[in-house]
């Protein structure tokens, strides 16, 4: 028999502040970016796009990652 | 199609009738496009062509000024060759319209033709056109303008004593990619341009097929001496016009090599040439084309300390390119860092090959075809009855200059323009 899977709103808010840290995270890289190569500010806005599909890419990271140490850890708990 | 010739005409229009902008200035014969004062002809009369030598190039204009016949109000009336087969089918592009002449001298008798159009093998150019004028018909020539510097002269001053057109074939001077490099140019883009590069690459042996042998030199005439100066004449013309128009003048001496060193199949002409043009503040312009390798094709570069253009591909290149935005630049350099080869020791010496940018489009409205604005331009110029400025000194001196490129060829010496030659 299929199993429902329950995702609690805590955990959709939990994952909510995590990319929102993600995309802060993506967003100050941008401005070291432009002071590191001394490119234009306006990039700040023209640039978003890329921010965001960064921030993606390291929330999508960090999700594998996440993943991977709590089937870990369930695994450990089990056996002791 | 009426919408296309309409934006076509509004394209010229609007490059060419600014009075003391940059267009005006370096291409002046775009006047012709905007000056709608008939001197000799309302728009309401039709203007009469002929065409003489209708073989492949002749076909190609003679399909467009059938065109030009419901837009323009002209009406070919004749259609001359030599070669039968030739003529037949030109009188059938015509619908039987125009009327069919071996002998180009009765066609320049029928007494309300304008103008006719030359597509002649390159040794008939001079004798057909001065013909013409003195029968005091317009003319527009296909380039290359003659077969000697002597016959070019004659030509010029049997133009200018009757009072009649004469406009050579370099259709890159309706070419609107053109157009606007010369304005980009002339408005210091490039900054200063040192150096003209060009080259026609092809991997063929530039044969025609022959219905029976004996009309051998008849059909591949380009490939002997007695009637073309070959890959010069029928394909460096072109480059060398460019370059004389890019600068605003023409050089002073030219130096050239050249050889049958791959087709040695009896022609008489080289398979392959390399020509440097030398101008008076020592700019180059530096030309080669074969026939064994097309890897290349054509191209002809414009190089100045600020950027570079390539005209035939419609492109522009700065020599300093916008960087990309910061955060690429970030990403690429993390990305390098993680992917890239550990160096043991750093290169010496990093060779300096081509720069790698996507650069930018010249024009971006390049689909219009340069072949038929340059006859909308000549039945313009018949209407008002008046030679077009600086369009016959262009042909002129692009074709004075390809045979004296032969020449050092020939001679293997520098070559200098005689000063009577001088127009």
């Amino acid at each position: 028999m299929i199993k429902d899977i329950v995702i609690k709103a805590k955990t959709i808010k939990q994952e909510l502040w995590v990319f929102l840290g993600v995309f802060i995270f993506a967003f100050c890289l941008n401005i070291y970016a432009i002071l590191h190569y001394k490119t234009q500010w306006k990039e700040l806005y023209t640039h978003l796009y890329i921010v965001v599909l960064l921030a993606l890419a390291i929330y999508i990271v960090a999700l594998v990652a996440r993943s991977l140490y709590c089937i870990i850890r369930r695994s450990f708990s089990k056996k002791s | 199609m009426q919408d296309q010739d309409n934006s076509r005409r509004d394209f010229i229009k609007a490059a060419g009738v600014g009075g003391l902008g940059l267009v005006a200035l370096s291409s002046p014969w775009l006047k012709v496009f905007g000056d709608n004062k008939a001197n000799s002809k309302a728009a309401s009369d039709k203007v009469r062509i002929g065409m003489i030598g209708v073989g492949s190039r002749g076909s190609y204009h003679l399909n467009y000024l059938k065109q030009m016949e419901q837009t323009d109000n002209i009406e070919v009336i004749g259609v001359c060759d030599n070669y039968q087969p030739h003529l037949n089918d030109a009188i059938n592009i015509t619908k039987g319209t125009a009327k069919g002449y071996l002998d180009y001298r009765k066609l320049l008798e029928v007494k309300d033709l304008d103008g006719v159009v030359i597509a002649t093998p390159l040794h008939m150019h001079a004798q057909i056109t001065i013909d013409a004028l003195k029968a005091g018909k317009h003319v527009f020539c296909e380039k290359a303008m003659a077969k000697t510097i002597e016959e070019c002269k004659l030509m010029v001053d049997t133009a200018r004593e009757k009072g009649k057109i004469l406009q050579i074939g370099h259709q890159r001077l309706f070419k609107p990619t053109y157009i606007k490099a010369i304005e980009y140019i002339r408005s210091g883009k490039l900054g200063k341009v040192t150096q003209i590069r060009a080259y026609w690459h092809r991997n063929n042996d530039w044969r025609r097929p022959l219905p029976s042998p004996e009309l051998e030199r008849q059909i591949n005439w380009r490939l002997y001496r007695e009637y073309s100066c070959g890959l010069m004449t029928e394909l460096a013309s072109h480059h060398i016009q460019v370059a004389n128009w890019v600068l605003g003048k023409t050089p002073v001496s030219v130096m050239g090599t050249g050889s049958i060193n791959y087709w040695k199949d009896g022609r008489e002409v080289e398979d392959n040439i390399a020509v440097i043009y030398s101008y008076a503040d020592g700019t180059q312009f530096v030309y080669d084309s074969m026939t064994s390798n097309k890897f290349y094709g054509l191209e002809q570069q414009i190089l100045g300390d600020k950027g570079t253009m390539e005209l035939e591909t419609n492109k522009m290149y700065s020599e300093n390119p916008p960087q990309p935005a910061g955060i690429l630049q970030l990403v690429n350099d993390i990305e390098h860092g993680i992917f890239d080869s550990i160096t043991v020791a750093g290169a010496s010496w990093v060779p300096e090959t081509a720069a790698k940018n996507k650069g930018e489009m010249i024009c971006l409205d390049d689909k219009i075809d340069e072949g038929k604005l340059q006859l909308i331009g000549l039945v313009n110029a018949i209407r008002q009855n008046k030679p077009v400025p600086q369009l016959m000194e262009q042909g002129y001196y692009s074709g004075l200059w390809t045979l004296l490129g032969q020449q050092a060829i020939d001679e293997k010496r520098i070559i200098t323009l005689p000063k009577e030659y001088i127009i």
